[in-house]
């Protein structure tokens, strides 16, 4: 027995299409709306498909699409039962066997089954029952007011869906599809609640149930679909009484991430400006106590009962300045002696300064001809250090560091949660098989002070300064780890363009000993400052800040030989205050002295070209900045 | 009246589903009723003209040739007619219907 399907919202016409057909000996089943009639196709394939057009639940222009697309559905007759789409040319987007103009019953029952018959013989493509058709304004205006909205929605940058009260899609416009990367064929029918994460399906069936409108976007965080940060609104089709609901889902992830980046960009400034103060002011502290330590030394020798207490207490000291290098790492607060370098190098040098006494090997899988990266190199070994020393701890007493670069593309760094620069990235990946990092844990990894190492084994700095350094590269730091299964960091430095020159000149060793100008705004430093030049031969000037030195120098320029100069000071900082010495002291020598460490200072001509000492340091240190300042032109 | 044994003869079909075709449309006419009468009260012309060209359609189709020929003047003066008149057609034609059925 032939299988007849009708689809018609109207129950006088399915009536006598079923009365019709069955007296002819076809099986007739009938559905009221395009979303019932594909689940009687899922049932069964029937051999001929009667469809209106107007229809609530998907209509018939939808319907005929999705049978069109399904490869099951290609033995199924298609006769589209319209006035409109037959007065109009035929229309081949619906891709229907034949059209059947509506009319009058008595006159539609025979071309009923003359259409089947025409299908049978072959004929089709044509327009039964055109000249017993009736004015059909209203309809005409329907069908042209749902062409110019779909026409709308599928241009929407949203996704939009209609959906019953059971959540089943019976619109879906094309961002819905590919929100869901699923054809309209496929789309149209399912249920909406199934193609949501878990997480959300009740709150989504209680709006359906509550027919309720809900703006899930104010009552809390994105939604994540497929990857998407999506805003969800629910609102039922109240005044259309169709018991249907319109979903309204926003890609909101372009602003999520960018609101992401912009708290971090602040956190990290705050905490940054914060770690590079505390640095300055402890540098100081530390300077004050390594000038006392110099000058007591010289007064004894090697053999004297404090030496070694000294000794002891200058090591502490450069414990602690190395945590302020770290602090003032994360700080990136500017300069870094930038040059072409090969990170392939760097990962050498930092392999071959690395030790352990535990059985873990270190494998590198380095590109070879890799470009250049505009760089500081020892920088670079202190991330990659810090690295293989977070590697190291998280590790057993076995196990294996593997070391990758490549050069990739921006796309390379880029997921749902973030965006990079344009351009070419040197990529290098640091990987260990160690117990890996507690999801909820890799928020925090690169906050200054977090650490999960155990008292005295972690500053909680070393990760932190490798953010501070790669973001200072204008790069990023990307971390993946599973707990128990090892991390990897992934960190990316942008590749050097062909034609640029990034080389710096280093400094011009000038020896010079006499008269020097000492001027800070901290007291303590200038005190201990003070006697450290004067402990190394100096006919030692003090000055508080810019003012004074200028006029110190008004009264004393014809025998002052020596300036050093404390960058950062209230009022008039040091590069300004060289600018002042340097135009009406052409001769005078400088160096400058800072609590920043030397790479995160402003980049100036004055500071490029000068000797610069880092607070704290010894006696010898400051000969030797002295003994190789560069007479600045 | 509606003649029941003349529209089963042109459609082909035994009584029995004429009869039934009938009684769908009556069922479909009340439902329309309480729509042409809100129509009507709220003054809304485009509501009013669908409702009437619903009923038009229908009865066409079963050959109930008064009421389509009713409904369809209420269709066409319903853009345009001022509303007393308006009010009198559908109180006419809901009569009407009634009437027939």
């Amino acid at each position: 027995m032939r299988k007849v399907v009708v689809v018609d919202n109207h129950p006088m016409m399915v009536k006598f299409m079923e009365s019709l057909l069955e007296r002819e000996g076809y099986a007739v089943r009938s559905a009221e709306n395009g979303l019932a009639a594909l689940d009687l196709l899922r049932a069964d394939i029937p051999d001929f498909l009667f469809v209106d057009l107007i229809m609530p639940h998907i209509d018939g222009a939808t319907l005929c699409k999705i049978v069109r697309r399904i490869p099951e559905y290609s033995g199924i007759k298609l006769i589209v039962l319209s006035a409109i789409a037959a007065e109009e040319e035929v229309p081949t987007d619906l891709d229907a066997d034949l059209f059947i103009a509506k009319g009058p019953f008595a006159a539609l029952g025979p071309l009923i089954l003359e259409a089947i018959q025409k299908i049978e013989s072959h004929e089709t493509n044509k327009v039964l029952g055109i000249e017993k058709v009736y004015p059909r304004e209203i309809t005409r205006e329907l069908l042209k007011v749902r062409q110019y909205f779909n026409l709308v929605l599928e241009r929407m940058s949203e996704a939009i869906l209609e959906v019953t009260q059971e959540g089943r899609i019976v619109f879906a416009n094309r961002a819905a599809m590919d929100l869901f990367q699923k054809p309209c064929e496929i789309l149209i029918g399912e249920n909406l609640t199934h193609l949501l994460p878990q997480a959300y399906q009740q709150a989504f069936c209680e709006a359906l149930d509550l027919s309720q409108s809900v703006n899930f976007m104010e009552a809390g965080d994105p939604w994540v679909l497929n990857e998407t940060f999506v805003f969800v609104q629910v609102f039922p089709l109240v005044p259309l009484d169709t018991n249907q609901f319109m979903v309204i889902i926003k890609d909101v992830t372009e602003q999520i991430i960018r609101e992401q980046q912009l708290r971090e960009a602040e956190k990290f400034r705050a905490i940054g400006t914060l770690a590079a103060g505390v640095a300055h002011d402890f540098n100081n502290l530390l300077m004050a106590i390594q000038g006392n330590i110099s000058l007591l030394q010289m007064d004894i020798n090697p053999t004297h009962p404090h030496w070694a207490r000294f000794a002891s207490m200058e090591q502490q000291i450069h414990y602690g300045a190395r945590l302020t290098q770290q602090l003032l790492g994360y700080a990136r607060k500017g300069r870094y002696e930038m040059r072409k370098t090969d990170i392939n190098r760097c990962i050498q040098d930092a392999v071959d300064s690395f030790q352990t006494t535990k059985n873990i090997s270190v494998v590198k899988y380095l590109a070879p001809d890799l470009p250049p990266v505009k760089a500081d190199a020892s920088q670079i070994n202190q991330v990659m250090l810090n690295l293989l020393i977070n590697a190291l701890d998280a590790s057993g007493e076995q196990g294996q560091i593997t070391i990758t670069t490549q050069v990739v593309d921006q796309s390379a760094l880029e997921n749902p949660h973030f965006k990079a620069l344009s351009g070419q990235y040197v990529e290098v990946a640091i990987a260990d098989n160690g117990v890996g990092i507690k999801p909820e844990l890799l928020e925090k990894i690169f906050d200054p002070f977090f650490t999960t190492k155990e008292m005295g084994r972690g500053t909680g700095l070393g990760l932190a300064s490798v953010y501070g350094i790669v973001k200072g590269h204008q790069g990023y730091v990307t971390v993946e780890s599973k707990l128990g299964n090892g991390s990897i960091f992934h960190l990316y430095f942008p590749v050097v363009p062909l034609n640029q020159s990034t080389d710096v000149e280093g400094p011009h060793a000038q020896p010079h000993k006499g008269k020097a100008l000492l001027v800070d705004d901290s007291e303590s430093f200038r005190k201990i400052g003070r006697d450290m030049l004067i402990a190394l031969g100096y006919e030692v000037l003090v000055a508080a800040n810019g003012k004074e030195a200028i006029q110190t120098c008004k009264n004393t320029a014809h025998d002052l030989q020596i300036a050093i100069l404390d960058l950062v000071m209230p009022e008039m900082n040091g590069v300004e205050l060289w600018h002042h010495l340097k135009a009406a002291h052409p001769h005078l020598h400088f160096v400058f002295a800072s609590g920043y460490a030397p790479e995160t200072l402003p980049d100036t001509q004055a500071i490029s070209r000068a000797s610069i000492l880092s607070k704290p340091f010894n006696l010898q240190t400051l000969q030797t900045a002295i003994d190789h300042k560069e007479k600045v032109t | 009246m509606i003649d029941r044994a003349a529209l089963s003869e042109a459609l082909g079909l035994p009584p029995a589903v004429a009869q039934e075709l009938i009684d769908l449309f009556g069922q479909f006419a009340r439902e329309q009723f309480p729509i042409l009468l809100r129509a009507c009260a709220e003054e809304n012309r485009d509501l009013l003209r669908e409702s009437a060209h619903a009923l038009k359609g229908s009865a066409l189709n079963i050959n109930l040739d008064p009421i389509a020929t009713t409904a369809r003047a209420l269709e066409k003066g319903a853009s345009t007619e001022p509303w007393p008149e308006l009010k009198n057609a559908t109180q006419d034609l809901i009569a009407l219907i009634d009437a027939e059925l």
